[in-house]
C-alpha cells in the first residue's frame, strides 16, 4: 500500500518548545493581535500552521499558512523568514518543483541556513533527483552532525538506496535527539521507522513502532495508514479497513481512499471494493493535475483493473512531472500490464538501480524481468 | 586573459545595512567552528625559514584563547581530527602535497586528578600521612622530559603521526613520515608552572623532532603569536584613534585610526592593548626543504590549512568499518589568508566557505573583491576607498605580482597564502611588521609570525595596493585612486607581548599558568599615552 507518507517528504526542524501545536498557533495569533503591522507574528503563524497541517494531514491548515505568509510579505515584501516558511507549506501541498525552486533561491542568499538543505532534500526526493537529494542531505549533516532533521533526511536517502539498517539507525538517533515534548515529531519519526520496517517485511517491529506513535498521538493519520498496511500484510484486512476508515474520518485523502479500496478487496467484499475503487477513480482522475493528486495510486489501480492503456498514458504524463522511485515503479507496472515489456523493464531497472529493498517494488521488478525474458 | 569582471557583475551592494563585522585573526569566526573550538584554525603562517633560506616553514594554529592556567587537562589536540597543511605547486588551487597530523591521547596515570603533576625530585607521604601510607610516593618528580625519565608526571601524553600525501582525493598516495622505531612524536603540553615544569623551554625544545630529509616538526601549546586590539575591532571598528595615537579626527569628530609616523615605525611598542596577550594556542609546525614542496624552476606555492572530522556518511564505503578511511572526513575549517572569513565572507555564508575548497572560491569572489571592511572604513571614518571591483586585491587570491613573477599562471580565484620561496628571508634587524609593504618579504608574500596582518589588511582594504605601474589602476568615484594616498591605518598594536624565536618553530613557547594573567600582560608594552589603562596594570 502506498500512502501519503510516500509523498509527504516534509520534515521540520525540531522544536524544543514545550507548547503544543495548538498553543503555538494561538501564541502566534496573539503576537499578530498585538502587533498587526509587523511581519513576525505572521511568520510564526505560518510555521505553526505548517506543523499543524502535517500533524492533521489537513491541507486547510497549509492554506491558512500560505495566507499568513502572504500577509507577512505584504508588510515586508522581501522578508526572508516568510519566504522560508513558505517552503515547507509548498512541500506539504505537494508543490515540489515550486518548493525546490524557492529553497534553492533562498539557499543562494544564505547558504548556511541548515533547514533549507533539508527542504531541498525533501523536494529532490519527491521529484526523483536522487543524486542532488543525497548531496543536499550529506551537506546538511556535514554542517551539523548532531542534527535530528539532518539525520532524518540522511535516513530517507539510506532507505532509498537500500541501506535499511543504516536508515533505521539514523531514524533512531533522530528520535533520541528530539525533544520529549515534541509529540508530533516523535510520532512522525516512529511512523517512518514503522513504515520502513513494513516495506521490507519486518512487520513485528513495524507494528510496535506504529503502536508507539499512536500512543503518543492517538489519531496520528500517518500511523493509522501504516498500521493498516501492516495489518493487511499480516492478512488482517478487516482490521486494515477499520484503521483506514478511522483515518478518513480525520480528513479526505485520495491515497488513503485507494488504500481503503484495496483493503476492502482483500477483505473479500468485492462489491463494496468495486464501489470504493470507482469512487477513488473518479476523484483521482479529477485531481490528476492538482498538487494533491494520487496519480501513482491511480496508475496502479488502472493497470490492475483492465485499463492498462489508460494507466500507461497517465504514467507517461506523470513521468514528465516527476521521476521518483514510486512513479517509476508505477509506470513500469503500467507498461508491464500494457504489454510493453522493454519499456517496463527500463523503468523498473531505474527504480531498482537505487538499491531499494521495498518489497513491492522488488516484486514488480521480478514480474517485469520475467516477462521481458519471456519476450526475448 | 580571463575577464574578471564577470565574477563581479553578479554581486555588489548587499553590504548596505549590514552590520559591521570585524576581525579577530580567525578566532571562532564561523558558526560551525564557534561550536567546535579544537577544529578552529586561528592563524596560518608560511614563510621561508629565517635561519635557512633553503627551507620553508608552515605553522597552523588552532584552538583560540587558551588560558594558560586552565587545568586540569589543559589543551590536548583533538584525536578525532585530521589537521592538514596543503600545498599547491601547479597553480590550480588543488593540493599537490599535504602534511596530515593525527593525534592519540594516552592517560598514563588515570588515578591522578590532573593531566600534569610533579615537584622537585618527587614528594613522598610524610610521617603524619593517613594510615600505612607514610613514605609512599604521592607526587612524582617534576616534569623535565616528554618521555622516559622525567616524564612520570606527564599523565596526559599526546603522540602524533605525520603523513605526507601526494595528490588529492581518492588517487592520492600517502607516506608515513613518522620515525619508524624508537622515536615517538610527542606534543608539547602547556606550561603548567614552575613547580611542575621547572625548565619549560628545555622541555618544549624536546618537542622539536627531525623526521629526516631536512624535515622538522613541532606540535604543542605555545604563546599565541597573533596580536590585535580585539575589543576595539569588535566594537564596530571603534579603533582607538586619538585616545592613543594623538592623531586627527574626521569631519564628524570621530578619531581616525591613523598612526603617527613615529608610532608606525615602532615595531616594538604598542599604543593600544593586545587582546591576545597572555593567551596560548595550539600549534602544528613543519619545516621542509623548499625543493620538497615546489617544482623545479617554479618557486611560488599556494598553501592553506584545514581541519577535518570523520564524516557521518549517508553511503558509507564499508558499513561495517570500525574506523573511517582517509576519504571519510568532512572539512570543518580552512584558512589561507588571514582575516578572510572574518572580514570578507558574509555571516550567512561562513560555514559554506569553511567547508569549501579553494579551487571553488570563484563563488565567493563577490565578497573578496568588494569587501565589507573597505566600505566600513569609508562609512565609519570617511576614508576614501577604491571602487569595486577591487582588482587591487587580486594578489591575495591569485598568483599575480608582486608575489608571483611574470609568467606564473594566475590560477583560479582561491584563498591561499602565496609564497615566493625565491625571495630570501629578511634578517631580524630589517624585518618589518608591515610585511611586504615594509621590507618586501612578508605578508602577502607568505605570512611570518611577526607580520602585522591587521594593519596590513586595513591598509590593503583602503587601497594601498592600488598602483597603475606596479599593481591595479584604481578609481574612486570617477577619479584615479593611488595607494600612496592611503594613511597609516592601524589598530595601535604593533608587537606581540613576548618575543618570537628566531629558529624553528619560530613561535614563543607557552605562557606559564602559574605566572601569567591577562590584565597586566594585555597592557604590556603599551606606550605611556595608553593612560586609560594605566590604573589597571
Amino acid at each position: 500500500m502506498r500512502t501519503i507518507l510516500f509523498l509527504i517528504a516534509m520534515l521540520f526542524e525540531c522544536s524544543l518548545s514545550a507548547q503544543t501545536l495548538d498553543e503555538r498557533v494561538a501564541s502566534a495569533r496573539a503576537v499578530i493581535a498585538k502587533e498587526p503591522a509587523k511581519a513576525q507574528g505572521y511568520n510564526e503563524l505560518a510555521v505553526a500552521l505548517a506543523r499543524k497541517c502535517r500533524e492533521t494531514a489537513n491541507l486547510d491548515f497549509c492554506k491558512q499558512g500560505e495566507d499568513a505568509v502572504n500577509q507577512s510579505l505584504k508588510i515586508s515584501p522581501d522578508n526572508f523568514d516568510a519566504q522560508h516558511a513558505r517552503v515547507p507549506l509548498r512541500l506539504l501541498e505537494h508543490r515540489y518543483a515550486e518548493a525546490l525552486e524557492e529553497a534553492r533561491r533562498l539557499n543562494k542568499k544564505i547558504p548556511d541556513d541548515n533547514p533549507l538543505y533539508g527542504y531541498m532534500t525533501d523536494a529532490e526526493l519527491a521529484l526523483g533527483d536522487y543524486p542532488e537529494a543525497e548531496k543536499s542531505a550529506q551537506w546538511m549533516i556535514d554542517m551539523r552532525q548532531v542534527n535530528a532533521p539532518g539525520l532524518q533526511r540522511g535516513a530517507r536517502v539510506r532507505e532509498l538506496i537500500g541501506y535499511t539498517d543504516g536508515a533505521l539507525e539514523w531514524w533512531g538517533s533522530a528520535l533520541r535527539l528530539t525533544s520529549g515534548s515534541d509529540n508530533e515529531e516523535r510520532a512522525w519519526i516512529l511512523t517512518r521507522m514503522g513504515q520502513l520496517n513494513s516495506t521490507i517485511g519486518k512487520y513485528e517491529p513495524a507494528e510496535k513502532q506504529l503502536q508507539q506513535a499512536l500512543e503518543i498521538e492517538p489519531d496520528y493519520p500517518y500511523a493509522l495508514e501504516q498500521l493498516a498496511a501492516v495489518r493487511e500484510a499480516q492478512g488482517k484486512a478487516a482490521e486494515a479497513v477499520e484503521l483506514l476508515q478511522r483515518r478518513l474520518t480525520l480528513g479526505p485523502d485520495l491515497s488513503v481512499q485507494y488504500a481503503l479500496a484495496v483493503a476492502i478487496e482483500k477483505s473479500g467484499d468485492s462489491a463494496k471494493a468495486a464501489t470504493a475503487f470507482e469512487n477513488f477513480r473518479k476523484a483521482a482522475v479529477e485531481a490528476e493535475t492538482k498538487p494533491e493528486n494520487a496519480n501513482r495510486e491511480l496508475i496502479l489501480y488502472l493497470a490492475d483493473h483492465e485499463h492498462a492503456k489508460e494507466a500507461a498514458d497517465l504514467a507517461q504524463r506523470e513521468l514528465a512531472r516527476r521521476k521518483d522511485i514510486g512513479t517509476l515503479d508505477a509506470a513500469a507496472w503500467a507498461m508491464y500490464r500494457n504489454g510493453s515489456a522493454a519499456e517496463a523493464k527500463k523503468l523498473s531497472d531505474r527504480a531498482l538501480a537505487t538499491g531499494t529493498k521495498d518489497l513491492e517494488i522488488v516484486k514488480h521488478g521480478d514480474a517485469i524481468k520475467a516477462l521481458a525474458a519471456d519476450k526475448r | 586573459m580571463r575577464d574578471v569582471r564577470s565574477f563581479f557583475a553578479l554581486m555588489m551592494v548587499m553590504m548596505v545595512g549590514a552590520p559591521v563585522s570585524v576581525f579577530a585573526s580567525s578566532h571562532r569566526e564561523a558558526p560551525i567552528t564557534a561550536l567546535d573550538h579544537t577544529a578552529d584554525i586561528t592563524d596560518y603562517y608560511a614563510f621561508v625559514s629565517y635561519d635557512d633560506p633553503t627551507k620553508v616553514t608552515f605553522i597552523m594554529n588552532v584552538d583560540p584563547f587558551l588560558e594558560p592556567s586552565n587545568g586540569p587537562n589543559y589543551f590536548p589536540f583533538d584525536p578525532s581530527l585530521i589537521y592538514s597543511i596543503k600545498i599547491d605547486n601547479t597553480y590550480d588551487a588543488v593540493e599537490d602535497i599535504s602534511f596530515e597530523f593525527r593525534f592519540t591521547t594516552a592517560i598514563r596515570a588515570p588515578g591522578v586528578f590532573t593531566g600534569f603533576v610533579g615537584a622537585g625530585g618527587g614528594i613522598n607521604a610524610p610521617s603524619n600521612a593517613p594510615l600505612h601510607s607514610a613514605g609512599m610516593p604521592v607526587i612524582p618528580p617534576a616534569i623535565t622530559a616528554l618521555d622516559g625519565t622525567g616524564a612520570a608526571g606527564l599523565s596526559l601524553q599526546q603522540t602524533y603521526t605525520v603523513t605526507m600525501v601526494k595528490g588529492s582525493g581518492a588517487s592520492a598516495t600517502r607516506t608515513d613520515m613518522t620515525p619508524s622505531a624508537g622515536t615517538k612524536l610527542i606534543a608539547v603540553p602547556s606550561n603548567v608552572g614552575p613547580r611542575t615544569m621547572p625548565n619549560y623551554p628545555a622541555l618544549a625544545k624536546q618537542g622539536i623532532y627531525s623526521l629526516g630529509n631536512g624535515t622538522r616538526v613541532f606540535a604543542g601549546t605555545v604563546d599565541d603569536p597573533f596580536y590585535i586590539d580585539l575589543g576595539a575591532a569588535f566594537d564596530s571598528l571603534n579603533l582607538r584613534g586619538t585616545a592613543f595615537f594623538g592623531g586627527n579626527v574626521n569631519a564628524a569628530g570621530i578619531p581616525l585610526p591613523v598612526l603617527l609616523k613615529t608610532q608606525d615605525l615602532n615595531d616594538a611598542q604598542n599604543f593600544a592593548p593586545d587582546a591576545v596577550a597572555g593567551f596560548n594556542v595550539n600549534t602544528i609546525a613543519i619545516e621542509v626543504p623548499i625543493s620538497m614542496v615546489t617544482q623545479a624552476g617554479k618557486p611560488v606555492l599556494g598553501t592553506w590549512a584545514t581541519t577535518s572530522r570523520p564524516k557521518m556518511t549517508i553511503r558509507p564505503a564499508d558499513p561495517n568499518a570500525t574506523a573511517p578511511g582517509p576519504n571519510d572526513f568532512t572539512q570543518i575549517q580552512r584558512m589561507g589568508n588571514p582575516l578572510i572569513n572574518e572580514l570578507i565572507i558574509g555571516t550567512g555564508t561562513k560555514d559554506k566557505w569553511s567547508m569549501s575548497e579553494p579551487k571553488d572560491d570563484a563563488q565567493f569572489a563577490s565578497f573578496a573583491l568588494d569587501p565589507l571592511l573597505a566600505r566600513a572604513l569609508n562609512a565609519v571614518f570617511g576614508i576614501t576607498v577604491p571602487d569595486p571591483p577591487r582588482t587591487d586585491l587580486l594578489p591575495l587570491v591569485e598568483y599575480v605580482a608582486p608575489v608571483a613573477p611574470a609568467g606564473t599562471p594566475t590560477g583560479p580565484i582561491a584563498d591561499m597564502i602565496r609564497l615566493n620561496t625565491s625571495i630570501a628571508p629578511a634578517a631580524m634587524s630589517s624585518r618589518s611588521r608591515l610585511g611586504f609593504l615594509g621590507d618586501g618579504v612578508g605578508y602577502p608574500n607568505g605570512r611570518r609570525v611577526s607580520d602585522d596582518v591587521v594593519d596590513i589588511s586595513l591598509r590593503a582594504m583602503a587601497g594601498i595596493l592600488c598602483s597603475p605601474t606596479t599593481g591595479a589602476a584604481c578609481m574612486s568615484n570617477g577619479f584615479p585612486f593611488l595607494g600612496s594616498s592611503v594613511p597609516a591605518l592601524g589598530d595601535g598594536v604593533n608587537a606581540n607581548d613576548v618575543p618570537y624565536q628566531e629558529t624553528f618553530p619560530y613561535v614563543a613557547f607557552a605562557h606559564s599558568g602559574y605566572e601569567f594573567g591577562h590584565v597586566g600582560t594585555t597592557r604590556k608594552n603599551c606606550a605611556p599615552n595608553c593612560s586609560i589603562f594605566q590604573g589597571q596594570q
